[in-house]
């Protein structure tokens, strides 16, 4: 059994500890906010915190969360700047197909997590790893900068 | 756009799922032009009395709800057109709850959400449909007050006397109201622009709480108890048949409990199973693990030695030989060689993946001989249909819901794409009866856009200093564009800087080339390394005035 701390809770899993975590949040746990886009850590749509970190959970084996506290989509909005975060994509009307939101509201917390005022550039770098098929890119920076100011 | 309402109050309706208690239910069933389902309808077995398409409700609590009967792939229409009927309505989008409707062609006619239809075959009916049951709240409270129905007026989620103040709310309305016969055109009265609440002022999306919460359901994130997960090696050319695999390798993966061969259709195999092996377990990563030592050998069939350039420059070459005339307005080739100016250009269109970030993703139950699907599919009757066809109707009842939206792009081909993986579940699910199996699938072996090329010639006057040029290219008349601009420049009308815009298409010649492998029906495409392509070869003018 291994045990994982997920959105303040511990819970015990009984599978291979090189089981990456989405599968984990997805498949064992019921979570299923965290999305999986491409397996290769290549499009943002599985991200995670992990002690407060981006992470992408799809390259993440469980092994690597443990004593860690992970915390995903279901729960960031307990979280202050995850909760500004959130009002500022609902405010601005974010998401289209919204498949790639969840990935892009933790990733985005993360950033306002170490840089609270993120410039243009702060937001394009720490962003660029989350694809958005819908092109909402524009609308995500505003609203990052949204959530920046709320603060 | 003719559109027949229809009060079902005192039916049992399906609503979302549960029984409509109490209240007013209103059908609608929507008789387009050029709407109708590319098939004959079938009979409407389980309601053989109506055929409503979508429907409204207010419940007792005055709580309204609107079936969204299309599919939503990120295109909004779940919130466009119950926001169309909301505002007739005159009601509190608060206080308006949106469901998903299952596929089902006696109910809702055709669902299949292609072609930028929705809002352009909808709104109208929609729209009718919001004001029909205003107008019913209108007159119960009129009724109930005892006074001409002219005094009052609804207005978010109320209904005011005009002449004391008094409101009645719709809640308490709903059961007077469905007592009503419904107000059909010509009594039926829309708002006129400037009483349009929600109409063109933008509403956030229905989903956007949900999708910036994790909440939001999409094809993948479908769970049913005791459910399992499935992943398939498919064939890697079109065609391509399981010569032999490793089973016990993949079995032996922890959280593997079950490897299955499925058969293949052979080309041209539509939207039927490719083949393959699916592998089974508790968990998607473990089932791809298990995938990852099959150790697959394949016979690659037909299509091995196919090559995408060498198909390329053959259908180059077909297309610029004198092909068969499937259209000839006017005389093209006359007018083209007394042009003042000549617009000529080739084109090719490659084999194209549509590449969604939403992986394709289905679940499917069956139990007593019935198979519920989900999937986040754009076309749910045609995938119902595609696993009958699979399964030999060894079921009863095949049902689909649509769950999750998607990203849109060249919708059809991904519809293709969901209704083959849907076959190919099902197939895995026929070896496995009662079992839950979940299954997920790779843009490795993506519904591939056919590969075409075309020619297309176009002669531009401009007689008018203010006239605009249309290099717009109908490739056919059934083309959707060419009956969206028909439409937009005929009855509908509905963008004002189109007004004086006058398109004279008077010259237009279609030919059609066939290369060895074409199958004669342009829409025939088939997916992955091979296809079938058709090389339409236009001669076309669009004169401007």
């Amino acid at each position: 059994m291994i045990n994982l701390d997920i959105n303040g809770k511990t819970v015990s899993v009984d599978i291979p500890a090189d089981t990456p975590l989405l599968w984990t949040l997805r498949d064992e746990l019921g979570l299923t906010g965290t999305k999986f886009g491409c397996g290769m850590a290549l499009c943002g749509a599985c991200t995670v915190h992990l002690n407060g970190t981006p992470t992408r959970a799809c390259v993440t084996p469980i092994s690597a969360a443990v004593g860690k506290k992970v915390t995903t989509i279901e729960a960031i909005g307990a979280t202050p700047i995850g909760r500004r975060v959130e009002a500022a994509w609902r405010s601005l009307g974010v998401p289209q197909c919204g498949y790639c939101q969840s990935g892009q509201i933790m990733q985005a917390a993360g950033l306002l997590v170490r840089t609270p005022r993120p410039s243009d550039q702060d937001i394009d770098q720490a962003m660029a790893g989350n694809i958005c098929r819908c092109g909402t890119y524009q609308r995500i920076r505003a609203a990052i900068k949204a959530a920046a100011e709320e603060a | 756009m003719a559109a027949i309402l229809e009060n079902v109050s005192r039916r049992s309706v399906l609503i979302g799922g549960a029984v409509a208690a109490g209240g007013l239910v209103i059908g609608l069933r929507v008789l387009p032009r050029g709407f109708a389902s590319s098939r004959p309808a079938a009979p409407a077995v389980d309601v053989p009395q109506y055929n409503p398409t979508a429907f409204v409700a207010i419940d007792e609590t005055g709580l309204v709800t609107i079936v969204a009967h299309r599919s939503e792939m990120g295109q909004g229409v779940r919130t466009a057109l119950p926001m169309a009927v909301a505002d007739e309505l005159e009601a509190d989008w608060a206080r308006v709850r949106v469901v998903q409707a299952a596929g089902d062609e006696a109910r809702y006619g055709g669902q299949n959400t292609d072609g930028s239809r929705s809002l352009r075959h909808f709104l109208p009916p929609m729209r009718e449909m919001g004001a029909a049951v205003r107008q019913m709240l209108e007159t119960a409270a009129a009724k109930r007050w005892g006074v001409d129905v002219t005094r009052v007026r609804a207005r978010n989620h109320q209904v005011v006397d005009t002449s004391t103040g008094r409101m009645l709310g719709y809640g308490e309305l709903a059961v007077a109201a469905s007592d009503l016969p419904v107000p059909q055109p010509p009594a039926l009265k829309l708002k006129s622009p400037s009483e349009l609440r929600y109409l063109g002022k933008g509403l956030p999306i229905v989903d956007l709480v949900a999708m910036t919460s994790g909440q939001a359901g999409y094809g993948i994130d479908i769970r049913v108890p005791g459910m399992k997960y499935a992943v398939i090696a498919r064939p890697p050319v079109y065609g391509g048949r399981v010569a032999a695999f490793d089973e016990a390798a993949a079995r032996a993966v922890p959280g593997v409990e079950r490897v299955v061969k499925l058969d293949g259709t052979p080309p041209p195999s539509g939207f039927q199973p490719l083949g393959g092996v699916a592998v089974i377990a508790r968990n998607t990563w473990a089932a791809a693990q298990g995938r990852g030592k099959l150790n697959v050998t394949w016979d690659d069939g037909p299509n091995r030695s196919y090559d995408s350039a060498a198909y390329r420059t053959r259908l180059e070459q077909t297309a610029s030989r004198p092909g068969k005339t499937v259209r000839n307005d006017g005389d093209a080739p006359a007018a083209l060689a007394s042009a003042a100016r000549v617009v000529k250009a080739d084109y090719y269109v490659p084999h194209l993946a549509h590449a969604p970030m939403e992986p394709p993703a289905a679940a499917a139950s069956v139990a007593d001989g019935r198979c519920e699907a989900w999937a986040c599919t754009q076309n749910p009757q045609g995938a119902r249909d595609e696993i009958a066809k699979c399964c030999r109707q060894q079921f009863s009842t095949v049902r689909i819901v649509i769950v999750g939206r998607r990203q849109l792009d060249l919708a059809f081909f991904l519809a293709g794409l969901r209704k083959r993986h849907l076959a190919f579940l099902h197939r895995a699910v026929e070896q496995q009866p009662g079992r839950k199996l979940h299954q997920t699938g790779g843009e490795t072996h993506t519904f591939r856009r056919i590969s075409q090329c075309s020619r297309a010639f176009e002669l531009l006057r401009l007689l008018a200093a203010r006239s605009i040029e249309i290099s717009r290219r109908f490739f056919d008349k059934r083309h959707t564009f060419a009956k969206q601009f028909g439409e937009c420049l005929g009855a509908c009308k509905p963008f004002p800087e189109w007004n004086g815009l006058r398109l004279a298409r008077k010259f237009f010649r279609h030919t059609r080339h066939s290369t060895p492998e074409q199958n004669s029906s342009v829409y025939d495409w088939v997916s992955m390394t091979r296809t079938r392509g058709s090389c339409p070869d236009s001669d076309m003018v669009n004169i401007a005035i």
